[in-house]
């Protein structure tokens, strides 16, 4: 699991120039105080791993971390962020880096990273819990590695509504046959499905008409063809007027279809008018399955709040504005069902008055041109009208508008010239047939023929559609099982999932509010239309409450991390080679006793991530320092001050060793006050950390803003008193600082006129001192600053023991590792017997005394 | 003092003591957390196979749809509708051809 080993910022956010904060695979706690560049840290961790940072680029109003994230005096020079890792190829990425080019450990961390999911800002804090219930599932969402499932849900749900097109189409299609074939038939009055024996009565009763036999099964329809052709035989040659009927059937037959087409073409605008000015009116007010979720919870939870926007409601009146709204909505979605079948069958009709116009040129085609005229032409111009349309109406009803349905009916218009010259063709062809000799016998024998083999030709279409339409129904059936399947199954894994995040969301504000009585949070998550997300908690004996109406300020703010904590931990889960957390000064209303609790679960919860945390407040710095050792994480934390900051250089971060090595660089060539103003800072940061470490007494002082004079005393006495080895071996680098400390302040922090003549060995002297003492408390090996050992007492010593100063007439012991002290005492107290009266003697006795 | 918590089980109504760190609550329902714990299955596997426990105990879906819908996932193509209409298309034809047979 690799690590940050450092973060390098420069020309970002408030960092000027180069800074490196080095994490060397371990925690850090940073404090600085308001404005000094802290965030700074956070952004660019963010920027770099997510390519945005949620204080700019989720704000709007033009911010942006392109625009606001580069240093206002960085001119052109590009932001420069980057993160190297403790892998064993110590892999670096920078911005814009391409993850799949990295070794597979960093890039696993960089996918887990890309969503910010880590990082909790002050601002973020009351976020989650002072946002609409939707919009705090659409945050919860995020945490949720839901994309590849979603996309399977997207496919069955597509695939269930290709299904249940193709059912629509096959049905539509087989009403159209079927009509037609009642229609030709003359039997209207059966129906919508049409059995073998319906047709074959039918065509039996034309049969009987005209003195044929009957035929017992459809397959003998040929046969009764030949005998219709036997009795025209008797008629003498037929074939102008068979031709010239065929013609004027096959325009009847397109004219038929025309008719009803351009009725449907009518309705079908109507009724997307009629839809088009609803959805206008409702487009902003509906989402159907929240509403009627809404009105569920309203009336069943007996609710006075809305369980959308939590806001307090007349339920009456909102429920019946949402009945309305529900009422609206349905006539909508009735609308669209009606016009989606319309258009359904207007593609149906345009297909069949297709095939009647081919049917019409086929048969032209046999006819003499002098029979012919020019009727060739007129079908060929209504041809490219019903082209024309069937183009119009292939679009997505959602895209349709009335005014193509108008424009594609106006060529079947009665009017229209087009359909003139169809009509005034088909008028002469029926005269032509009236002149021609031809008995009624021969042309009802004709009619019956041509009813006879259109029956033959759409029946074996309408049987086939029958047995699609019974596929596909049951296609569309399994299809809407498998959605649903998906869809319940996602739900309620993620219901889960919530409830468990509620248990740990509960746990820790539980356990940091211990003895007051809230608690019982609860998420409850409801994936109604887009979702939405309620928190309750319990406030004394009320039970189920929204927080916000009972809770504090600073409960709130508790509230809104151990919800994120809570949430993190479960990412964890998910991606577990990811351990970064970032908590950027969340604690500002927390008083010390809560603090204290939250630093105790921050550091006992998370003690196997990487933390970086940041604060204003040096009290709180303090106190995590103490609970590190208490929580035995000390040794993976590194404690880190920014001691100030400026608008050309950022925050002043450097490490001890870079001080001590700026100290040389700047005796040779630096004036006294640069000599001063170098050592002056090294000499403040070893009395910050000999403050810690040797615990010593100072005056308290408003904001915890000790300096070098308010901390030299203190440290003096103290190493004195205390640490008298280590005062003789420092003696004469300790009592020249004490005479010469002050020359920081003359020249090295302040301009004073009277002190400009303070020569370079003066300042010199001071640097070397600083330099000295440096020496003398920071070994550079373990890279610590000395502490008190545990034993002996009075002994001080860095980590490994390298540098010692021993306790009086006491040998110098290494400190030697916490485990190995506890593994020699184990047990040693086993045989020891407290004896509680001789004790409570004993401190009447002291009692007494004191009296 | 002991705070009273949530029943393990999720609901409000059944609440429990936590020093008690109980299995169950009481209303006997088993412990979430112990079944997320345990579980070290990915989310999308855990909503995959709850998906597919569905699907295979549904009387009414075929078993050759269910078998097809499974391939699917394990190749990898059900992220496709067209995929999908096809393996239902030929699990529905296989049933039918079963219970001919």
């Amino acid at each position: 699991m690799p690590r940050i080993q450092r973060l390098e910022v420069q020309d970002f956010r408030g960092i000027k120039q180069e800074v490196r904060l080095l994490f060397e695979s371990k925690s850090i706690l940073l404090l600085g105080e308001n404005g000094t560049g802290k965030s700074s840290f956070v952004d660019a961790l963010e920027k770099l791993f997510t390519g945005r940072v949620t204080t700019l680029d989720g704000r709007g109003q033009g911010l942006s971390s392109d625009r606001q994230g580069p240093h206002i005096g960085s001119g052109d020079n590009p932001p420069r962020i980057a993160v190297t890792f403790d892998n064993p190829e110590s892999t670096r990425i920078s911005l814009g880096f391409d993850v799949e080019r990295l070794p597979s450990d960093v890039r696993e961390y960089a996918h887990s990273a890309h969503e910010n999911l880590y990082i909790l800002r002050r601002l973020q804090l009351l976020v989650f819990i002072d946002c609409q219930p939707r919009d705090r599932y659409a945050m919860l969402r995020a945490f949720l590695p839901l994309s590849g499932v979603e996309e399977i849900e997207d496919a069955l749900q597509a695939a269930l509504e290709r299904a249940e097109q193709q059912l629509q189409e096959a049905k539509q299609g087989s009403a159209t046959f079927v009509a037609e074939l009642k229609r030709l038939l003359e039997r209207q009055d059966l129906g919508e499905t049409l059995s073998e024996q319906d047709v074959i009565g039918a065509i039996n009763r034309t049969l009987e008409d005209i003195g044929q036999p009957p035929v017992d099964s459809l397959q003998a329809i040929d046969g009764a063809l030949h005998q219709i052709d036997t009795s025209l035989r008797a008629f003498g040659d037929r074939t102008r007027q068979t031709g010239i009927s065929n013609v004027e059937r096959a325009i009847q037959q397109f004219k038929e279809v025309v008719s009803s087409l351009s009725a449907t073409l009518n309705s079908m605008a109507s009724t997307v008018q009629g839809l088009r000015n609803l959805e206008a009116k409702e487009a902003r007010v509906f989402y159907e399955t929240v509403l009627e979720q809404g009105v569920r919870w309203i009336q069943e939870e007996n609710r006075n709040t809305c369980p959308l926007c939590e806001q307090e409601i007349d339920s009456d009146k909102l429920l019946a504005r949402v009945r309305e709204r529900l009422e609206a909505m349905r006539q909508i979605l009735e609308l669209r069902r009606r016009a989606l079948q319309e258009l359904e069958q207007v593609r149906h009709q345009l297909r069949s008055a297709r095939e009647a116009l081919a049917r019409a040129s086929r048969e032209i085609a046999l006819i003499s041109e002098e029979d012919r005229g020019k009727c060739q032409e007129a079908l060929q111009k209504i041809g490219v009208a019903t082209a024309k349309a069937t183009e119009a109406l292939a679009a997505d009803l959602r895209e349709l508008a009335v005014e193509t349905i108008g424009k594609a009916n106006d060529a079947f218009r009665a009017d229209s010239s087009t359909w003139r010259r169809v009509l005034a063709e088909q008028s002469r062809l029926r005269k032509l047939l009236e002149s021609l000799p031809s008995p009624e016998g021969a042309q009802r024998l004709l009619s019956t023929r041509e009813k006879l083999r259109r029956a033959k030709e759409l029946w074996p279409r309408i049987s086939t559609l029958s047995g699609e339409v019974t596929k596909l129904e049951q296609r569309s059936s399994l299809a809407g099982k498998l959605a649903e399947a998906a869809r319940d199954a996602r739900k309620e894994e993620v219901q889960n999932i919530f409830d468990d995040v509620s248990d740990d969301i509960d746990r820790i504000y539980s356990e940091l509010h211990h003895d007051e009585n809230l608690g019982g949070i609860r998420l409850e998550v409801r994936e109604v239309g887009q979702g939405s997300a309620t928190l309750r908690g319990d406030y004394y004996d009320r039970q189920n409450q929204d927080p916000r109406g009972y809770y504090s300020d600073a409960h709130l703010d508790t509230l809104g991390l151990s919800i994120f904590l809570a949430l993190r931990r479960w990412y964890r889960k998910q991606q577990p080679e990811f351990d970064l957390l970032v908590l950027d000064d969340v604690l500002t209303s927390v008083d010390t006793a809560h603090s204290v609790t939250l630093s105790q679960i921050i550091l006992r919860e998370f003690q196997d991530y990487q933390l970086l945390l940041t604060t204003h407040d040096r009290i709180w710095f303090e106190h995590m320092r103490d609970i590190q050792a208490r929580c035995r994480v000390a040794n993976t934390f590194i404690n880190k001050i920014i001691h100030r900051w400026s608008i050309d250089e950022g925050p002043d971060i450097r490490e001890p060793l870079d001080e001590r090595r700026k100290i040389n660089a700047v005796i040779l060539s630096g004036t006294p006050q640069e000599i001063a103003g170098a050592a002056g800072r090294l000499f403040e940061h070893i009395l910050q950390e000999m403050r810690y470490t040797l615990r010593l007494s100072v005056e308290a002082k408003r904001g915890e803003q000790y300096e070098i004079g308010d901390l030299w005393p203190a440290f003096y006495k103290e190493v004195r008193t205390t640490y008298p080895t280590f005062y003789e071996q420092s003696k004469q680098t300790l009592e020249s600082l004490d005479v010469r400390w002050p020359i920081r302040n003359w020249i090295g922090a302040h301009f004073n006129e009277w002190a400009q003549n303070v020569s370079h060995n003066t300042a010199e002297g001071f640097a070397a001192a600083v330099s000295s003492l440096f020496d003398s408390v920071f070994c550079d090996s373990c890279r610590r600053f000395i502490e008190p050992s545990t034993t002996p007492l009075g002994q001080l010593a860095c980590r490994r023991g390298e540098k010692m100063y021993p306790a009086t007439h006491k040998k110098a012991i290494p400190p030697r590792p916490r485990e190995e002290l506890v593994r020699e005492t184990q047990g040693i107290l086993s045989g020891a017997h407290l004896d509680t009266e001789l004790y409570l003697t004993l401190k009447r006795e002291e009692a007494e005394q004191e009296h | 003092m002991q705070r009273p918590g949530r029943c393990r089980c999720g609901k409000a109504q059944h609440r429990t003591d936590r020093s008690e760190k109980e299995e169950r609550g009481k209303c006997g329902t088993k412990a979430r957390e112990a079944i997320i714990v345990n579980d070290s299955r990915t989310l999308e596997q855990r909503i995959l196979a709850r998906l597919f426990r569905k699907i295979e105990s549904d009387n009414s879906i075929p078993r050759g749809v269910a078998h097809r819908i499974r391939a699917l996932q394990e190749s990898s193509h059900l992220k496709d509708p067209n995929a999908v209409l096809k393996a239902i298309a030929e699990g529905v034809r296989e049933n039918a051809e079963n219970s001919e047979t």
